[in-house]
């Protein structure tokens, strides 16, 4: 069996989400199949500049074809066009001319996907509201399988998506709340699975080397991940503040991962910055919790990983994966206000009354979704039954007036009227 | 008050948080919502805040406004004003033996001279009260302010007892319901309670820094062997009069296990004697491992 893994950007440094999960799904996969890589040059998810050099490379073992964005992201004009199709009436055209202006825009890849549409059994798509996305899947329907990594953001309410996901092979959900979203915007009735991912988790890590090279003496709550507005965090240092301000002797809060947003100056406030991973699992060894602030995930790998280290997690109450996650694994609470957010610091305190029942749980709860033969199980049994089954036609793009009609739905409103709420069963 | 007991793996995180939600509505009567500080922080204060509009004297002001009679000025017209020659001359002198003839004007020109004298006071005193209102607003208002104030800070200190109240409790209830102690009656060894409570603590692997309540029932509980330690305990405080063990440098295992769990010595280490309190061991974990231990399980 030949995969191809088609992402928006692939390198071993580069940490974010999708990217992350489409590296340890293709490292993975390549225990039970011939996996290449189909990527781009870039490596910045703004500016998409080609950064890496197109041709063929090898990263941790897997082969990686790169190939070259066409023209970098305007940003103003790609803000400009988000505004319109996300709250305002608008076409089809408009969505299109949002996605191209999206990116990373490279028609090499897609012509290339066209091209070599034999050589492979199935192509995995990461990241459904990118241009090579789109493009991918209608070049090659009949053996598309996407991995939507998608949130409720106005971006899945576009009425492009809407065909692309129903015309997949198959989709490979990362929490019961994704699916039910997709599902309920796009109408898909077809092959599907809840899978998630899993995590390098090493086989040992030490709270004390953690705490001797970073001199942290006290007992603290843990947030890992990009430092950003848009990650919650600014919600977060307020909430932490006034936490501080009422409770003296309560937990300190330790940051890790790279800096967009101001970090405030404080004394139980501390940023150590982006550390390797190895650093990371001491750090979460030695964490009384991990908080996860953000309103917008697909699915947190770092709170997974931090169930796979037996730490309770308090999260943002307003995503609905989250909480959803929270309440069917049993392993962390979650916060609306900042009374919510002070009683579940208590609670999760590594000496508070529930800490160490939601660290067995949450522990119970990766091995029993997350762990990699579960995951690759997944997989692996999903390609088995596409191979059985028969291939449904793609819907075909409106034509060239219908396009140009401006009768389209805003796509914020449409998101917004989309039942929300976590999926407890 | 409604307090929150986790006694067993039967822990369900919607009644957690019904029970978290529960206790802030019961705190709402005497907090701020997240909409009143919201407000509150919109005022504007310098509005009402300015010491500058502050006068010491108004009350003399008053007085003398009050004191000041009302000076009525009276117009009369009997030395008419030089006007021009000829017609108009005639006419005037006519116009104004009629007017004279018919009505007072005298009169007419005081009274509006006696309005003019009581609108200007009027005026004088509606800035006075003005000033007053301006004052009494400014005063109230920082009553107010200093009131919420006052009960934010008692709010506080009552939420900080109540938060360690209910962590004592929970703490509490924990320990009562560990199976070793539950099963610490049974236990002959030391005979006394304490005795027992250090044997599970003992067990536990997790150490105590020394000179807490409960080190000599921990060193009766020892056996024989402890007597002699004893005796050389005796000694090098003799050794050392005035110098505690931790400050001699005694290291824990010299004296056996501590008399409390883990999780009580975190509690109080968070008061900043992590280094003593032994939190540097990383977090407590119920199931008895390290954290590395923990990882390797996952």
């Amino acid at each position: 069996m030949k995969l191809a893994v088609v992402v928006q950007r692939y390198a071993a440094d580069i940490g974010g989400g999708a990217e992350l999960h489409a590296r340890y799904i293709a490292e993975r996969l390549s225990k039970h199949a011939e996996v290449e890589v189909l990527t781009t040059c870039a490596r910045d998810y703004v500016t998409w500049k080609n950064e890496l050099a197109a041709g063929d490379d090898t990263v941790n073992g897997i082969r990686v074809r790169r190939f070259p964005v066409a023209q970098p992201r305007d940003v103003d004009r790609f803000g400009e066009l988000s505004q319109l199709v996300f709250d305002r009436t608008h076409s089809v055209a408009d969505e299109l001319r949002w996605l191209s202006s999206e990116g990373p825009t490279s028609p090499s890849l897609i012509r290339y996907i066209t091209k070599s549409e034999a050589s492979y059994d199935a192509f995995l798509f990461f990241s459904c509201r990118y241009y090579h996305a789109w493009h991918g899947i209608r070049a090659v329907p009949r053996k598309a399988v996407v991995v939507p990594t998608a949130e409720r953001d106005p971006a899945i309410g576009l009425s492009i998506f809407g065909p692309v996901l129903r015309g997949a092979r198959a989709v490979m959900y990362n929490s019961l709340e994704e699916r039910a979203l997709i599902q309920h915007l796009t109408g898909r009735q077809g092959p599907g699975v809840v899978v998630g991912v899993g995590s390098e988790i090493p086989d040992r890590a030490e709270a004390m080397r953690f705490r001797r090279r970073h001199h942290v003496r006290r007992p603290f709550a843990l947030y890992v991940g990009r430092i950003d507005a848009n990650k919650g965090c600014a919600e977060l240092f307020t909430y932490f503040q006034r936490y501080a301000a009422r409770h003296p002797n309560g937990l300190d809060l330790v940051l890790i991962g790279t800096k967009v947003l101001d970090v405030p100056v404080h004394p139980r406030i501390r940023h150590l910055g982006f550390l390797p991973d190895q650093d990371k699992f001491d750090a979460l060894a030695a964490a009384d919790l991990l908080v996860m602030p953000s309103r917008y995930e697909s699915l947190s790998m770092v709170t997974l990983e931090a169930w796979a280290m037996g730490r309770p997690v308090l999260v943002n109450g307003a995503c609905d994966v989250l909480r959803g996650q929270c309440l069917r694994s049993g392993a962390g609470l979650y916060y609306t206000t900042f009374e919510e957010f002070a009683a579940g610091l208590y609670q999760l305190e590594a000496s508070g009354p529930v800490a160490a029942v939601f660290g067995r749980r949450g522990r119970e709860f990766f091995r029993r979704h997350y762990a990699w033969p579960v995951i690759e199980r997944k997989y692996l049994d999903m390609l088995d039954r596409l191979a059985r089954e028969p291939a449904a036609p793609i819907d075909a793009l409106p034509g060239f007036l219908a396009r140009r009609a401006r009768t389209v739905r805003p796509a914020a409103q449409v998101v917004a009227a989309a039942p929300a709420g976590p999926v407890l069963s | 008050m409604s307090e929150l007991n986790v006694r067993s793996d039967a822990v369900d995180v919607e009644q957690i948080m019904g029970q978290i939600r529960a206790r802030i509505r019961e705190k709402r009567g005497a907090d701020y919502t997240e909409t009143e500080l919201q407000q509150l922080a919109s005022v504007k204060l310098e509005k009402f805040m300015d010491p500058q509009g502050l006068r010491s004297d108004l009350i003399e002001q008053f007085r003398k406004r009050q004191a000041a009679p009302g000076t009525v000025t009276t117009t009369t017209t009997d030395a008419p004003p030089e006007v021009p020659l000829g017609l108009y001359r005639r006419l005037r002198r006519f116009v104004g033996s009629m007017l004279r003839l018919l009505s007072n004007t005298n009169r007419i020109l005081a009274f509006d001279a006696r309005m003019q004298s009581l609108e200007a006071r009027l005026q004088e005193r509606d800035s006075l009260y003005y000033e007053l209102m301006h004052n009494l607003t400014l005063e109230i208002t920082r009553l107010g302010i200093e009131v919420h104030n006052i009960t934010m800070r008692v709010e506080s200190l009552s939420s900080r007892l109540d938060f360690d109240e209910r962590r004592g409790r929970s703490l509490e209830s924990v320990v009562q319901y560990r199976p070793q102690a539950a099963a610490r009656p049974q236990q002959p060894v030391g005979g006394t309670p304490v005795a027992a409570e250090s044997s599970v603590a003992a067990g536990e692997g997790r150490s105590r820094p020394f000179g807490q309540p409960g080190q000599p029932a921990t060193v009766a509980n020892a056996g024989s062997d402890q007597g002699g330690e004893r005796r050389r305990r005796r000694r090098r405080r003799r050794r050392r009069p005035g110098q505690t063990f931790a400050e001699g440098g005694g290291r824990p295992q010299d004296g056996g296990a501590g008399t409390g769990s883990e999780s009580s010595a975190r509690t109080h280490g968070h008061d900043g004697a992590d280094e003593t309190s032994g939190f540097a061991d990383g977090p407590a974990d119920d199931d008895g491992g390290d954290d590395s231990t923990d990882s390797t399980e996952s």
